[in-house]
């Protein structure tokens, strides 16, 4: 007689499993004993020693030096001062203070590893299931990328879950000694279940995008993410006095759920001057469209979330046309329209609101531009078909593109190539940040703001033009040598003014040629600044000329092929 | 027209790099047929197969599935139910057992709770893997885990079935267990597409044969036809007299168009009558008086008919 299975046993396994059958499979694939017990025994070791190292830095009684941060006595003016005692000699210990400083290590703790060790998961399994061939079978299946997808981000890292899980109730006790609201605490949850959601999926994309470089994008993904989070850790946790709030890097600093703890801080009835971290105070330089958003904890964890979820949209976009069709460009050219306008537009209000401060402005729209060179990199990569789909649409246009004419092709089409929509999307993020440039008090920088601008459009509308051109290499590393030559473009000019930049004061136009423009058109006459766009809309029609060219030649030589054989 | 068949490509074209892989292919099965494809290595059949399964998308052409346009897009999820695909490396998840491995796939594909079960049971009864339904993947030997990839891909009672290669890498009695669920699913009424490069097990399965050759469908046609067309019958014959008699007797039948001496006194002789034809010169030899101990008619197997047909197919 046949024995019972053990998965037939379980019905919250088996109504998890009709909910969501990769979710099943991620949980029976990645719980079990061993692995519950590892996760256990090192969430458990943590809190321990979390404990006992902040258990280390009470004073002491005993021993005579018993001055600390932790002293209710304790000031920033005399912190040397030794701790108050009560009648009876026990020290007077500012526990509410002791017990933030375990919320919010724990927390910046806990982010990390979610999103660090979670990307790392997620991009390792996709890649394996895709060099496996596995994921077809997946694919092949009549459930959604969406459903599938969801299952990979709830079930992948769920050992990360467990173990991070295991610590709530020491990290919710800890929140609630300090004097937290439970509301807050339970937003500032929300905040970090948005970011995993937004990083998950950024990981998903990465692991399903076809990049050439193997198993290197694994750590890709999980390094740069650790980058990020340890560079705006840095900035949040410090005076921003120094880092400067007010310029488009906040957007940036905006993807770190640790944003949502100035609330948790503020919330509590300590002294900003007692806890010396994450005032509140710093987010009043934080504006949007002129507006302090993100001092109100409500419309500031609401602008978080929204940040996150429209993100996240996008990127999901991406995720599940990759995944439905791996050979199909990351976004369709209708997607990258919306995205480079809602995002220029979103960048822009970051950089209008100090008024009156021209240089300041002036270095706000510095940045402004260099971000709009990452925006452009990320799209060119995003819209360009690789080469394959390129030939495929020479050959068998006239058949499959249903008698569209070549103009409508190249604005919507899905395998045409890049050039013109990204010189759409130029266009786009010129004229939304056109009136930002005419609205601001730059005074006499306008022009020279604005020259730049239109020398830097040109300049992505080249490297746009490069990289549709590299794409098209018989090289198999064609992606990756694409990527490097971009970024080389980007960086090496610019590296090369900062090194020198004491012997070149007195030649500032050479930053004509790099992707900071601007630093030079305020020294040069109109003159040589149409005649540098002369030279550049000459290379982009020269570049453009190549790429028509072999077009037509991938298009024509099949015919000849076939007649050859 | 396309109505009545279970695949019908038009056109179906797959272009890589320089090198067109399937070309302007017009493949078209019958309902319930067992179609062998067949062709040297490069041919296309693999290429042609992924298409078929949704899991390569055409350069051009387009593909029908029981009169249903086939799309790699998620628009039609129930086209995609009908589909089971096997490639010729099968992988597997070897953190699962074979229980697990089976229920997601069925869960995969929304098969109903209670049926899932039984469904479960009897997949594992006809891939002969009930007593291993608890051992995880990593422990099965190749020709266990080849069966369950086939389990896989019939759980969820598809109306067609592509196998690549299914039987390259496995013993002579894990093809032969693997011959025996094809026959049945054949039975059960499932259209199933396979390629082979082992052509006795193509004869002995398909009812249809295609050859692929540098992208082109050269030949596709009924098996029978195939002989009929193409292969010539043969008798073998031996006796205990002298071979220069038997010679003598035999080339005095019209019908004898050849002959080769296989040993001292046996001789393999083309023949191109029917069976009636045969039984007389059976007669005639036995009245000449020539002891006759063998007297064996047989077809060219598919393999020959391949090879004469100046394909170079690796066996």
């Amino acid at each position: 007689m046949l024995t019972k299975n053990k998965s037939q046993q379980n019905p919250l396994m088996d109504r998890i499993g009709d909910w969501n059958p990769q979710l099943l499979r991620e949980i029976k694939g990645r719980l079990k004993v061993r692995n519950i017990a590892i996760a256990t025994a090192i969430s458990a070791l943590f809190q321990i020693m979390f404990y006992f190292v902040y258990e280390a830095a009470l004073p002491i009684a005993e021993g005579g030096y018993y001055s600390s941060k932790y002293c209710l006595n304790y000031s920033a003016n005399n912190p040397y001062a030794l701790c108050t005692q009560d009648p009876s000699g026990n020290l007077l210990i500012n526990w509410q203070l002791w017990w933030l400083d375990i919320f919010i290590c724990m927390s910046i703790i806990a982010i990390f590893v979610l999103i660090v060790a979670g990307i790392y998961l997620l991009v390792a399994d996709l890649s394996k299931e895709k060099n496996h061939g596995t994921l077809d079978f997946i694919r092949m299946s009549p459930q959604t990328a969406t459903k599938i997808l969801i299952g990979k981000i709830l079930g992948v890292p769920i050992l990360v879950y467990l173990a991070v899980i295991l610590a709530l109730p020491l990290h919710l006790w800890a929140g609630l000694s300090a004097g937290i609201p439970l509301i807050l605490i339970l937003a500032f949850y929300g905040v970090v279940i948005a970011s995993c959601a937004f990083f998950y999926s950024a990981g998903l994309l990465l692991g399903l995008v076809n990049l050439g470089i193997g198993g290197f994008k694994i750590w890709l993904g999980s390094i740069s993410v650790f980058l990020f989070l340890w560079l705006t850790t840095t900035c949040l946790m410090s005076d921003f006095d120094n880092y400067g709030w007010g310029i488009p890097f906040d957007w940036l600093a905006l993807f770190h759920p640790g944003v949502a703890l100035f609330y948790l801080v503020d919330a509590t009835s300590l002294n900003s001057e007692t806890i010396r971290y994450l005032n509140i105070e710093y987010l009043e330089e934080l504006r949007w469209y002129g507006q302090s958003w993100w001092l109100n904890p409500w419309t500031g964890i609401g602008f978080l979330l929204f940040n996150y979820g429209a993100c996240t949209y996008w990127i999901w976009q991406g995720v599940t046309r990759s995944f439905d069709n791996p050979i199909s460009t990351v976004f369709s050219k209708k997607q990258s329209y919306f995205i480079c306008g809602m995002l220029s537009l979103v960048i822009v209000g970051f950089i209008v609101h100090n008024e009156g401060i021209e240089s300041l402005l002036e270095y706000n729209f510095l940045f402004l531009k260099l971000l709009l060179v990452a925006l452009f990199l990320g799209l060119i990569a995003a819209i360009s078909p690789q080469r394959q789909t390129l030939q495929d649409w020479a050959r068998y246009r006239h058949q499959n593109s249903n008698r569209k004419s070549l103009i409508v092709d190249l604005i919507w089409g899905e395998k045409s190539p890049s050039t013109l929509a990204i010189a759409i999307n130029v266009l786009i993020a010129v004229i939304a940040i056109l009136p930002a440039i005419i609205l601001a008090p730059l005074g006499d920088y306008k022009t020279a703001v604005f020259s730049g601008l239109i020398l830097l459009a040109s300049t992505i509308l080249i490297f746009a033009s490069i990289a549709q051109l590299m794409l098209f290499m018989k090289n198999p590393k064609r992606a990756i040598l694409a990527s490097a030559t971009l970024v080389s473009l980007t960086l090496i000019p610019l590296i090369v003014f900062s090194i020198f930049y004491p012997y070149l004061a007195n030649a500032p136009h050479l930053f004509l040629f790099t992707i900071m423009p601007m630093i030079g058109t305020q020294y040069v006459t109109g003159t040589t600044i149409i005649a540098l766009l002369l030279g550049q809309w000459l290379a982009i029609a020269v570049l453009n000329l190549q790429i028509t060219r072999q077009l037509k030649k991938a298009g024509e030589s099949e015919t000849k092929a076939l007649l050859s054989r | 027209m396309t109505q009545e068949l279970a695949i019908a490509t038009r056109k179906l074209t797959k272009q890589f790099e320089g090198h067109i892989a399937v070309n302007e292919l017009e493949l078209e099965v019958k309902i319930g047929e067992v179609y062998g494809l067949i062709g040297p290595n490069g041919a296309g059949k693999t290429t042609l197969i992924r298409m078929l399964a949704a899991a390569e998308e055409p350069t051009a052409g387009e593909i029908y599935i029981h009169g249903d346009r086939l799309k790699r897009d998620n628009s039609n999820p129930r086209l995609k139910q009908n589909i089971g695909y096997l490639p010729d490396d099968f992988p597997l998840y070897d953190d699962l057992t074979v229980w697990d491995y089976l229920d997601y796939f069925a869960r995969l594909y929304r098969l109903k709770a209670k049926y899932r079960r039984r469904r479960l049971y009897e997949i594992l009864e006809l891939v002969n893997l009930t007593t291993k339904r608890n051992s995880s993947i990593s422990t099965l030997s190749r020709g266990m885990k080849q069966r369950l990839g086939l389990a896989r891909c019939i759980i969820y009672e598809p109306l067609l079935l592509l196998l690549d290669e299914p039987v390259s890498g496995l013993d002579p009695i894990a093809r032969m267990e693997f011959r025996k669920i094809v026959k049945f699913l054949q039975e059960s009424g499932m259209t199933i597409l396979i390629s082979s490069h082992v052509l006795s097990d193509l004869a002995e399965l398909c009812t249809s044969v295609g050859i692929m050759e540098l992208g082109y469908l050269v030949e596709s046609a009924s098996l029978e036809e195939l002989y009929d067309r193409l292969s010539n019958q043969q008798i073998i014959v031996s006796s205990l007299g002298d071979r220069e008699t038997l010679v003598k007797e035999l080339k005095k039948n019209s019908l004898v168009k050849e002959y080769e001496t296989l040993s001292d006194n046996s001789i393999q002789v083309n023949f191109s009558g029917d069976t009636e034809n045969s039984a007389q010169l059976l007669r005639s030899l036995i009245e000449a008086g020539i002891s006759v101990t063998e007297f064996h008619c047989t077809r060219e197997d598919l393999e020959t008919i391949f090879l004469k047909l100046g394909h170079k197919q690796v066996s």
